[in-house]
């Protein structure tokens, strides 16, 4: 039978062509569907992108915790030396390379130095991190001019720093930042290098954040540790803040499971900091979260899909037994010329599913055209994949199928007499 | 040799609801190869039930049916549909083009469910349209065409396939006279070509100027020339 699936394409189309304006309304519902589909796959796959993409920033296999001080305890801080000490500790980062030693590759800390940074009689506004060459392997950081703070500088105690990009542009320092000294806290640094300008995202930022400075300077730890200790005092009212280290960044094992290694920090850091002056921020749980809400959306969507498919097929239903109605002497004549029911039925099947496959046809486009005019203006970074034009359409035909099963058997049901006397 | 077509003690009842209505009450009746047979009878005779009968698009309710020597009485839908496409040529009294299909594309539909070819199916039914007299015309839709065309292009179509017998019921019922005569004109010269040929008509002329009349009354064959001889 399907030696005549050209003609029966053919003729549909013609019956279709013929009553253009009807078969388009019929399509709305189909159109809307399909093009929803479309849209929502499209947005759907560039938000996931997106997410990932700035949730990779992060790094997958990293667990983050901050210090953080913990709001107003006032009872605590009865303390007669008026020192704030909050977050992290020595003790807990041995705890936690004990536990988790073999899922976890590495630790690295930051510790914040709380000291002034001048450079000729101008101070410079950004925070000063006490770090190990591990921590710009562990976030990525690039190297733009000179060299990182290595291992050596750090047994070696060395006064030698690293500084933003950016920082240099924002102080106008135009001379080579590798001849550049910092004093900072009253000691002397040498700038060896430059680190590239990370491409955080803002809510990333705020996450590696330590302080409300925007701009880093990097020393080595161990220098930081020499000079400047753990405690830093403000005079002249002899208030201080003690932190051991202001950030950890745990690097799980490739292999490993993230979650695990975090819930075990968890509860070493619970028992020990009972004020919880700490914030833990899996990157991979974050991923989770924010997939699911998207999840929430893309249901949403399919729903709205769904009716809307649902609607254009009962269209599709009415306009297709009106057409059966109309045509009940062709189909008579048909039988009359040796058609057999399911040859009738087929007829309308195949006229069916090309005005529903249009339908989806032209669904795609507006879909597509949504994905490319609205999404952009309302920040969604959208993608059509080729995944998602062959599912509309896919869909699109089997609403024209199932729609169109009833006025086929129906127009195959009818008696050939009765048909050919049909006014 | 075996009639073409042979009904035996055929009966054809309605039921309209309770009540049972006899369209045909025991008609038998043979037909020959090559003969051209003219019924007719008063409206609701049961011409009509006949001819739906012999073309296979009705069975009867009880009684045997003999189509070229096969029993074709009790057979079922897909059965009667291909013995339909292979052997029958219908002509109605409203012509039945379908509207949205060409002149050609008209003719081509029994061939259309033979499975023949395009090319194949084109040829044919160019020969049958030249045979009626309308060859310039193929590509025109019936609604360019005459009342009298239409029913050329119709009996082109009746023919296109070769059938064992074309049955016309009223084919120059919706026509003029003049028409009317010229329709059976074209009847005559496929009856000269071999065709065997039943028309229900009305129209004593057009009766008389065949060798065959059955007349039919209240569901029975009242008269058949050919016994009557
Ligand atoms: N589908 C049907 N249902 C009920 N009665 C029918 C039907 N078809 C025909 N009849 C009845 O059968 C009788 C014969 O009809 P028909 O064969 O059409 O007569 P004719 O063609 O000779 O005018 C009429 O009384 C008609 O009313
Ligand atoms: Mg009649």
């Amino acid at each position: 039978m399907l030696y005549g699936l050209f003609e029966l394409l053919r003729l549909s189309v013609r019956c279709l062509a013929a009553n253009a304006l009807r078969s388009l309304l019929t399509l709305l519902g189909i159109i809307i569907g399909v093009g929803s589909v479309i849209f929502m796959m499209s947005v759907t796959a560039g938000a996931s992108r997106e997410i990932l993409r700035e949730v990779e920033q992060l790094g997958l296999q990293n667990i983050i915790i901050n210090s953080r001080e913990p709001a107003s305890d006032e009872t605590t801080t009865e303390q007669p030396n008026r020192i704030k000490q909050y977050g992290l500790t020595d003790k807990d980062i041995e705890q936690a390379r004990a536990t988790c030693s073999e899922r976890v590759e590495f630790i690295t800390l930051a510790h914040e130095v709380r000291e002034e940074i001048w450079r000729a009689g101008q101070r410079i506004d950004a925070r000063v991190l006490g770090v190990d060459a591990q921590y710009f392997e562990t976030l990525r950081l690039g190297c733009a001019r000179g060299r990182l703070v290595c291992d050596l500088d750090n047994t070696g105690q060395k006064p030698i720093c690293n500084v933003d990009e950016r920082l240099l542009d924002d102080y106008g320092i135009v001379q080579d930042p590798i001849t550049v000294q910092l004093d900072i806290g009253g000691v002397v640094f040498d700038v060896v290098g430059v680190v590239e300008q990370p491409p955080f995202t803002t809510h990333n930022r705020k996450i590696l954040a330590t302080s409300a400075k925007h701009l880093t300077v990097y020393i080595p730890a161990q220098t930081a540790l020499q000079h400047y200790g753990t405690m830093t005092v403000f005079l002249p009212e002899v208030q201080g803040v003690q932190v051991e280290a202001d950030q950890a960044i745990v690097r799980v094992k490739d292999g490993c499971s993230v979650l695990t290694v975090a819930r075990a920090l968890d509860r070493i850091l619970r028992v020990n900091h009972p004020r919880h002056d700490y914030d833990m921020v899996v990157p991979l749980e974050l991923l989770q979260q924010r997939e699911k809400a998207q999840r929430v959306f893309s249901i949403t969507m399919v729903l709205i899909a769904g009716i809307s498919l649902v609607v254009g097929g009962i269209g599709i239903i009415n306009i297709m037994l009106a057409s059966v109605t109309e045509r009940t002497r062709e189909i008579g004549v048909r039988r009359a010329c040796g058609a057999k029911r399911k040859h009738i039925a087929y007829q309308f099947l195949i006229e069916t599913t090309t005005l529903s496959a249009l339908g989806g046809v032209i669904g795609a486009l507006v879909g597509v055209g949504g994905v490319y005019t609205v999404a952009p203006r309302i920040g969604w970074a959208a993608i059509v994949s080729p995944q998602s034009l062959i599912l509309a359409l896919g869909i699109s035909c089997a609403v024209g199928i199932m729609f169109g099963m009833y006025p086929a058997i129906k127009a195959s049901r009818m008696d050939p007499i009765e048909a050919l006397r049909f006014e | 040799m075996a009639p073409v077509m042979e009904l035996k003690a055929v009966e054809r009842t309605y039921r309209m609801g309770k009540v049972n209505l006899s369209a045909l009450r025991g008609v038998s009746v043979t037909f020959e190869e090559g003969e051209m047979t003219a019924v007719v009878g008063s409206s609701g005779s049961g011409k009509s039930t006949m001819m739906h009968i012999l073309g296979c698009l009705d069975r009867p309710t009880r009684g045997e049916y003999f189509l070229d020597g096969e029993n074709v009485a009790h057979l079922e839908d897909d059965a009667l549909s291909e013995i339909r496409n292979r052997k029958i040529g219908f002509i109605f009294q409203m012509f039945n083009l379908i509207p949205h299909l060409s002149i050609a594309e008209n003719v081509e539909l029994p061939l259309f469910y033979m499975g023949t070819r395009r090319r194949r199916r084109h040829d044919l039914s160019m020969q049958a349209i030249e045979l009626v007299g309308l060859g310039q015309r193929w590509r025109h839709s019936p609604a360019e065409l005459s009342g009298g065309e239409r029913q050329r292009v119709a009996i082109a179509r009746a023919i296109v396939h070769e059938p064992r017998v074309v049955l016309a019921d009223e084919p120059t019922g919706n026509l003029d006279s003049k028409t009317g005569a010229e329709i059976i004109a074209v009847l005559h010269r496929l009856h000269d070509q071999g065709r065997t040929i039943l028309t229900v008509t009305h129209d004593n002329n057009i009766a008389s100027s065949l060798t065959r009349r059955i007349v039919m009354r209240d569901g029975l064959v009242e008269n058949d020339s050919s016994e009557s001889e």
